[in-house]
């Protein structure tokens, strides 16, 4: 098992391993406990193959893994819309669309016309032939990892260490956007059940039910925070991208700054 | 020059129409070149201050980029004013994207001139 984790490495294991379980967790929490003769997959947990243990953990790691994926998949898209109803224009206080992408995949957007600048410049900053491959990237984010991909066997030692920052930058900011979707989800698990509690007693009150309504502001709260740390790291990467790609164009811009 | 630029007004706006390969030049000049023709053309018309800009080749690289964001910061200053870009290859739109230039605030893509008039309410 050891082996097999440091294969999958620990960013995977956090970034995409992490979302998959809090959902699975979230799912398992939101089916009412029952007897063992009354739970529905009782017969199932009494299947051959279900009783080695090995079998069972690798099928939860790999379902985990593939549920992860594709909550950071969702996540990374619906941030992107997001992105882009935030830049579209003024009308989009009126669009029901542009408010339900921004609570689920909402993030600070900062000074738009810098980060623009930035990316332009990383832009220039790649022979002809380079940029050509990334016409077929879509999102804003893939746009900086795959550019420093591209320049990485180039960057000198010296400027290794900011290379590997933008990268673990980079690794922070996927775990936040995957994570907070991942919370998100949860704590609409938890808005339903705590609106079927209600419904059932026929009276509203969060005590009624104080577990899902603590997952459900935990949930909201955990989104709402990792999305806006998401936003700032987004910010910082661009930053230390644009910083490797201009030191790497001209080599000698610190002197030259300094005179 | 690798690159050819050709102005005019319709509708009391500016249009330039652009065509250019790859090259030195037009990573260097086309940028600088096509905001000097904006500005002389405005200058000399009294058009308005939004702009279509045409693309008339099937590649894009690092240097109609540079040109449109310079033109756009020299375009889009207020609420109103436009920079419409149209044709621009469509195999290229993806990196735009990427690179944000579709998100800023009086950017936009159009299919022709005529769908850019419409949307400055030219027509």
């Amino acid at each position: 098992m050891k082996d097999f984790i440091e294969k999958i490495g620990l960013f995977e294991f956090f970034a995409y391993l992490c979302p998959g379980a809090i959902l699975l967790l979230s799912l398992g929490l939101v089916i009412p406990p029952q007897s063992d003769s009354d739970f529905p997959g009782a017969a199932l947990l009494q299947q051959e193959f279900l009783q080695q243990e090995f079998l069972v953990v690798v099928f939860i790691f790999i379902f985990c893994y593939s549920l992860g994926l594709i909550v950071a998949s969702w996540s990374g898209r619906g941030a992107e819309a997001y992105y882009r109803k935030e830049t579209s224009g003024p009308r989009k206080k009126w669009n029901p669309l542009y408010w339900l992408l921004r609570a689920s995949f909402g993030f600070a957007v900062r000074d738009r016309q810098a980060s623009v600048d930035a990316r332009v410049r990383i832009y220039e900053a790649l022979p002809e032939s380079q940029a050509e491959d990334l016409k077929t990237i879509c999102l804003p984010w893939d746009f900086l990892f795959f550019v420093r991909m591209m320049m990485a066997e180039k960057i000198s030692d010296k400027k290794k260490s900011l290379l590997a920052e933008a990268d673990f930058i980079h690794k922070r900011f996927l775990f936040c956007q995957g994570v907070a979707f991942a919370f998100l989800l949860s704590a609409f698990l938890a808005f339903v059940r705590l609106a079927v509690a209600q419904f059932q007693a026929r009276t509203f009150s969060f005590l009624l039910e104080p577990f899902w309504a603590a997952l459900f502001l935990f949930g909201v709260f955990a989104s709402w925070g990792l999305r806006s740390a998401a936003g700032y790291w987004w910010g910082l990467e661009v930053i230390l991208t644009s910083k490797l790609v201009a030191h790497e164009a001209d080599p000698n811009i610190e002197a030259r700054a300094r005179e | 020059m690798d690159f050819k630029i050709k102005d005019r007004i319709e509708h009391e706006t500016v249009v330039l129409t652009v065509a250019y390969g790859y090259g030195e030049d037009t990573r260097t000049k086309l940028s600088q070149e096509m905001v000097q023709r904006y500005r002389t053309l405005r200058a000399q018309k009294g058009a308005s201050k939004s702009c279509i800009v045409e693309i008339q080749s099937e590649v894009a690289g690092s240097a109609i980029v540079r040109a449109l964001f310079d033109l756009w910061k020299e375009v889009a200053d207020k609420e109103k004013d436009q920079l419409i870009c149209v044709n621009y290859p469509r195999d290229y739109i993806g990196s735009l994207n990427a690179i944000g230039l579709t998100t800023l605030r009086g950017f936009s893509l159009a299919e022709s001139v005529e769908e850019a008039l419409r949307q400055l309410r030219k027509i």
